[in-house]
């Protein structure tokens, strides 16, 4: 409560000495005082630059295999260990980061576009857009999401675009929903009413009108669609049914965890993999978490 | 309200022969059918061109897809789901049996995180910004933010391969037929489920808890003088708990699906894992079969939602 009541008056001098913060800045401000957010988007750079960055933290080649030191222990040269081919798990693991990493944003990518698209479209037009586009967001929303991502990726085949397009295409509907929602609201408004007398073209309302004001309760969606790309893409590789071997990711590293001996046995195998998807998931959260309580227009006035 | 059921059931049925088509659909335009399933590099040597013909025949693959659908569609409303050759087992058959198990494992599971989570919620709320609510509200955090994948590979890690307290899957050890033995195998698998689903209803009725605390009916009722325990029970969660009921329908309604990780991690004989092998051998009688039931529960559950909500909140109405 405290330190609601000091932003408050903080607040309050700002308006009096009349300089008022650009909403973009203010919404800035407020996600730095979310310290576990900032510190979360520290250590997302910090996987991001270990991934990306691979071949400047190890010499080892992901895919090509060594028989000669299969499954060794970590420590020594291999400081993760090594799988069951020879290959180095700390290696793996970081190429894997780049491509859960990427396909994760780029499944989003496509979900948040398709998201936008067709909650602007149904919310902006309404009536029969509205009621087809809003009929299938609710078939699709009640089905368990799991299940028609497998169904769909048993049988289109397993392939790291496969996957993308499939995760992409499954996981608009709750992007529609709020996108939808805010047209809906934002068409009434006498701002939008003015571009109509103005003789704008639908498109020009839609994108330049409405859509940037649904941008800051879009910021929070977009972080979350992301961390469920990639907790999908981790999902459906766990399953043997995403990203096919060799190509290392996360969940197909993961994988090996189902076979009971290597489990027991070498747990170095699959607990890095493990412990990078967690931190990657936990760190995205909690910045969409900041980002929500940033652009929260509620808590700005309480 | 008897109308409002009745038409909403109505709605259903069109749904759910929509979702069967459009399995059918994917099934029909991906390559291979049942018959594949019988023809193997070995047994294609003596097959001559007349008894693949004839295979095929006999496993009604000649028809029309349209035809194909509607005998399909026939023999289910006779009670009749079809064979699975992978598995051995009438569709039919399997599916309840599955269903049983998956119930079981998920009734545990979504029981224990009712218990645990609407009273830490309110316990969070009342104790708002206190040490106690900073450190449950951060784990249910993690609880949410935590894929079952992993809490179940490290769990069975934890608590079955290295400390050795529960068998490290399945349902049952073979031969033994005991409550206490299920319990055994149950209490890991359940209780995963229970936190990860706890930690959602802890922070959703956390949340609803503290808007309802904030109105001006329980400030009133503060304000005549009523005893705190009476204003937080009797006036303020009764209120708070209308939405987390909600929220404990949708649960209910993609319980059927199984949790798919759990049961595969674990060997858990249900429908998650059914559903798994189903889709990857191309099981095509239970793919249709299972996609059939999960539909038609998970608008069965949806529409009971609706009714709960309208029976327990007098505010809500339904035309």
């Amino acid at each position: 409560m405290t330190m609601k009541t000091s932003t408050e008056t903080k607040q309050l001098t700002t308006y009096q000495d009349k300089k008022i913060e650009s909403p973009l800045k203010l919404a800035l401000r407020r996600f730095l005082q979310h310290r576990l957010a900032v510190v979360s988007a520290f250590v997302l750079v910090a996987i991001f630059v270990l991934c990306f960055g691979a071949p400047l933290f190890t010499s080892y080649d992901p895919i090509g295999m060594d028989l000669a030191v299969r499954n060794q222990a970590p420590g020594g040269a291999y400081i993760f260990g090594t799988d069951t081919l020879g290959r180095d798990i700390f290696t793996r693991t970081l190429y894997a980061g780049r491509i859960s990493l990427m396909v994760g944003m780029a499944a989003a990518a496509i979900s948040i576009g398709l998201g936008i698209i067709l909650g602007a479209i149904a919310g902006y037009f309404g009536k029969i857009p509205d009621m087809v586009v809003s009929r299938i967001t609710d078939v699709m929303m009640t089905f368990p999401p799991l299940i028609i991502m497998m169904t769909v990726a048993a049988f289109v085949g397993p392939g790291l675009m496969n996957v993308i397009l499939i995760i992409g295409g499954l996981r608009w509907p709750a992007t529609t929903r709020l996108v939808r929602g805010q047209f809906l609201s934002l068409k009434n408004y006498e701002f939008v009413h003015a571009t109509h007398a103005l003789g704008l073209p639908d498109r020009m309302i839609i994108t330049r009108h409405i859509l940037p004001n649904t941008l800051a309760p879009l910021m929070a969606n977009i972080t979350f669609a992301v961390s469920a790309a990639i907790l999908s893409e981790a999902g459906l590789s766990f399953l043997g049914i995403g990203v096919p071997l060799p190509t290392p990711t996360w969940g197909n590293m993961m994988e090996n965890a189902r076979n009971l001996i290597i489990l027991q046995n070498q747990p170095w195998i699959w607990m890095p993999s493990a412990a990078f998807t967690l931190t990657t998931i936990l760190c995205i959260n909690f910045i969409g978490d900041g980002l929500r309580d940033a652009f929260d227009p509620q808590q700005l006035f309480n | 309200m008897g109308r409002y059921i009745l038409r909403r059931l109505l709605i259903n049925i069109p749904i759910l022969i929509v979702i069967t088509i459009l399995v059918f659909v994917m099934i029909e335009i991906t390559p291979g059918d049942m018959a594949d399933y019988f023809m193997s590099e070995e047994t294609i040597a003596y097959m001559t061109e007349a008894d693949i013909i004839a295979l095929r025949e006999r496993l009604g693959l000649n028809d029309p897809p349209p035809i194909r659908y509607l005998k399909w569609m026939g023999n289910v409303l006779q009670g009749n789901f079809g064979f699975s050759f992978v598995e051995g087992y009438p569709v039919g058959e399997l599916l309840w049996e599955r269903l049983k198990n998956s119930g079981v494992l998920m009734g545990a599971g979504l029981l224990v995180a009712v218990i645990l989570g609407i009273p830490l919620g309110v316990f969070t709320a009342l104790k708002q910004y206190s040490l106690a609510d900073f450190f449950l509200t951060g784990l249910s955090f993690i609880g949410l933010s935590m894929p079952a994948f992993i809490s179940g590979i490290i769990g069975m890690y934890v608590f079955a391969v290295r400390l050795r307290w529960v068998p490290a899957g399945g349902m049952r050890t073979p031969m033994v037929n005991t409550f206490a033995n299920l319990l055994h195998h149950l209490v890991l698998p359940a209780s995963i489920l229970a936190i990860m689903h706890g930690a959602q209803f802890m922070r959703y009725q956390r949340f609803s808890m503290l808007e309802v605390l904030n109105a001006d009916y329980v400030v009133t009722a503060t304000a005549k003088g009523m005893r705190r325990r009476i204003v937080v029970a009797r006036h303020a969660l009764r209120n708070a708990l209308i939405p987390v009921v909600t929220m404990i329908g949708l649960t209910i309604s993609q319980f059927v699906a199984g949790a798919v990780f759990i049961e595969t991690i674990f060997g858990w004989p249900g429908m998650g894992r059914l559903y798994y092998r189903a889709v990857i051998s191309r099981d095509y009688p239970i793919i249709m079969g299972a996609n059939l039931v999960i539909a038609a529960f998970v608008l069965f559950a949806n529409l009971i939602t609706d009714i709960t909500y309208a029976l327990i909140d007098p505010r809500v109405r339904y035309e």
